[in-house]
């Protein structure tokens, strides 16, 4: 049960001057219920008279509250003026367990009060901001994860370009030197013909890695531009619409683009299609990216790693990732990423 | 389509006539290799630069033959010198630009095609080290050609398969069409497939009708052609 500091005759007392007894009874009555996030505070707000009256919750074993979403929410501090707010913590068991923030006109005793009918209601509400407030924390560390990696992905693509790649690259030029100084004397050609051809094979090799960890022309020129570029290189012919130009932010352009990759990697190996579509474009605050193939169908996202690891990915930056029958058979992948940028 | 014969150089001798170049890479080492070649082939290395706005500052000054400059400068390490290229092809009509890079894109090549009325050139970084190639891409690009990375043309090949897919091209038109989407000549593609210029003629002549594209007014226009069919058919 909800303990409230106050000798409940003492609130009954003010109660039964200030508030109609049919107010709280129907509080009690009205909050007897499951509730929808929001409603209490509703019902609060309409019983004390205080529209504007919210209601925080302390976040289990840390110094800090949060509303009935879950959604950090600072109390105010002490200050004057008309914008001044006046708030009443609400205790059981000597641990706070919600913070009404109201008028300062409103009655101490009659918010305590009112707080006492809400009872269970604020009990329950608590745990689910509790909840709410945890899981927002574990998806906002798990982007922070995904976030990191490509940061690191990039910085790697980058060292390699500055370092390792564009010396080869001067390499093969003195060896080219030396290549043209030895002439027709094959005891120095040959074995410089053979480093040559050793270190071409290497930059190649390097250059594929660099692009798989993180392809510079996403870095360079943003999505549609390397979305083309995958297109470019896919053996099974892509048709790429794009409804835009704009660069993203790096961690949803970086999704995306893996998003493309991936399905058309698949497109490649499983779907024996004889061509693929991608279409990317925004729409209400999202970015919508959409692979479809004309080939067998019958890719779950359930089944293989890549397509869950996408669906990982996607669900990381918030968004929503499918994998549908494409109408005519073949396969549809569908990802929408919120972007309000 | 008619190209005037080099003028031969003594090697290490720039003349009055050496082609002049200015260079852009943000490595010195590197700058300084090129350099090297470039005047031991002939050419007359004119300035140097470390970053886009050195290089335009070099190009205002020495007014070069060609630039050749890295992608990826200072200060945002991206594609200042695409960027570079499109301007200092607006700004000089009669400098050329080879942008050099560590990765090859047909999307990339095909844009610098489209925005700069010929005498540009895309190639991969290590291509540098074919010296014979390397100084002949900066002649062809003085002399108003240009010059696409056979690594852009085999991606777009690649994904019309090894078969006869590609329209019912011969493998002889392929290889012609390859040759041509890099920014040869006609007079290139006879030496490189010891061919008359007459049967390069009618197989160009085939090709062209079996893809068909119009014929196209001059090597740039050629190349750009050829590219844009691979990409979109």
């Amino acid at each position: 049960m909800l303990q409230i500091a106050l000798p409940f005759v003492f609130l009954w007392g003010l109660l039964s001057t200030r508030l109609a007894r049919s107010a709280v009874g129907d509080l009690v009555i009205e909050l007897d219920r499951p509730l929808l996030p929001g409603e209490l505070r509703a019902s609060l707000a309409r019983t004390l008279g205080d529209p504007s009256l919210q209601v925080l919750y302390p976040r289990e074993g840390q110094d800090r509250w949060v509303d009935a979403d879950g959604r950090p929410a600072p109390l105010p501090g002490p200050g004057g003026g008309r914008q001044a707010r006046t708030v009443t913590v609400v205790e059981r068991e000597g641990q706070p367990l919600a913070a009404l923030i109201h008028d300062p006109a409103l009655d101490q005793g009659l918010v305590r009060a009112a707080a006492a009918a809400a009872g269970m209601a604020i009990v329950n509400e608590r745990l689910q901001a509790e909840v709410r407030a945890q899981l927002e924390e574990v998806r906002a560390s798990r982007q922070r994860i995904v976030e990191a990696g490509d940061a690191e992905r990039r910085r790697v693509e980058r060292n390699l370009h500055d370092g390792a790649q564009q010396r080869m690259v001067t390499l093969t030029l003195s060896l080219a030197m030396l290549r043209e100084r030895a002439g027709g004397d094959p005891a120095m050609s040959a074995p410089l013909d053979q480093a040559a051809a050793e270190l071409k094979q290497a930059i190649a090799e390097l250059r594929e890695l660099a692009r798989g960890i993180h392809p510079a022309i996403l870095t360079e020129e943003g999505l549609p531009a390397a979305v083309e570029a995958l297109a470019d290189r896919s053996p099974v012919p892509v048709r790429v619409r794009a409804d835009f130009d704009e660069r993203l932010p790096g961690p949803i352009e970086a999704t995306a683009y893996f998003v493309v990759a991936e399905s058309l990697t698949n497109v490649t190996k499983y779907a024996r299609a004889s061509g693929a579509r991608v279409a990317l474009s925004r729409r209400d605050g999202h970015l919508r990216v959409e692979v479809t193939d004309d080939g067998v169908g019958g890719a779950e996202a359930s089944r293989g790693s890549g397509l869950r690891g996408l669906e990982d990915r996607v669900a990381a930056v918030r968004g929503s990732f499918c994998v549908q029958e494409a109408p005519g058979g073949g396969t549809c992948v569908l990802a929408e990423i919120p972007c309000d940028a | 389509m008619p190209e005037p014969a080099p003028v031969p150089l003594a090697r290490g001798m720039p003349s009055a006539v050496a082609i002049r170049v200015v260079l852009a890479d943000d490595s010195v080492l590197f700058r300084e290799g090129i350099a090297r070649v470039l005047a031991d082939n002939g050419f007359a290395v004119a300035g140097q630069a470390a970053d886009a706005s050195e290089l335009h500052a070099a190009v205002d000054r020495l007014l070069p033959d060609v630039v050749v400059t890295d992608i990826r400068m200072p200060p945002t390490n991206t594609n200042e010198g695409l960027l570079a290229a499109r301007r200092i092809r607006a700004e000089h009509p009669q400098t050329g630009v080879l942008v050099l890079s560590q990765y090859v894109e047909a999307r990339q090549a095909v844009k610098l095609l489209q925005d700069a009325p010929a005498r540009v050139g895309y190639l991969l970084k290590d291509r540098v080290s074919d010296i014979s190639e390397f100084a002949d891409a900066v002649r062809r690009i003085a002399r108003g050609g240009s010059v696409i990375d056979p690594e852009v043309v085999a991606q777009l090949l690649r994904r019309h398969g090894e078969d006869t897919s590609l329209k019912g091209l011969t493998g002889r038109e392929r290889d012609i069409l390859a040759l041509m989407a890099q920014g040869r000549s006609n007079r290139a593609i006879c030496e490189r497939l010891f061919l008359s210029p007459k049967t390069v003629e009618t197989h160009v002549g085939s090709i062209f009708a079996k893809l068909g594209l119009l014929p196209a007014a001059d090597d740039h226009r050629r190349v750009l052609a050829v590219l844009t069919y691979l990409r979109n058919a």
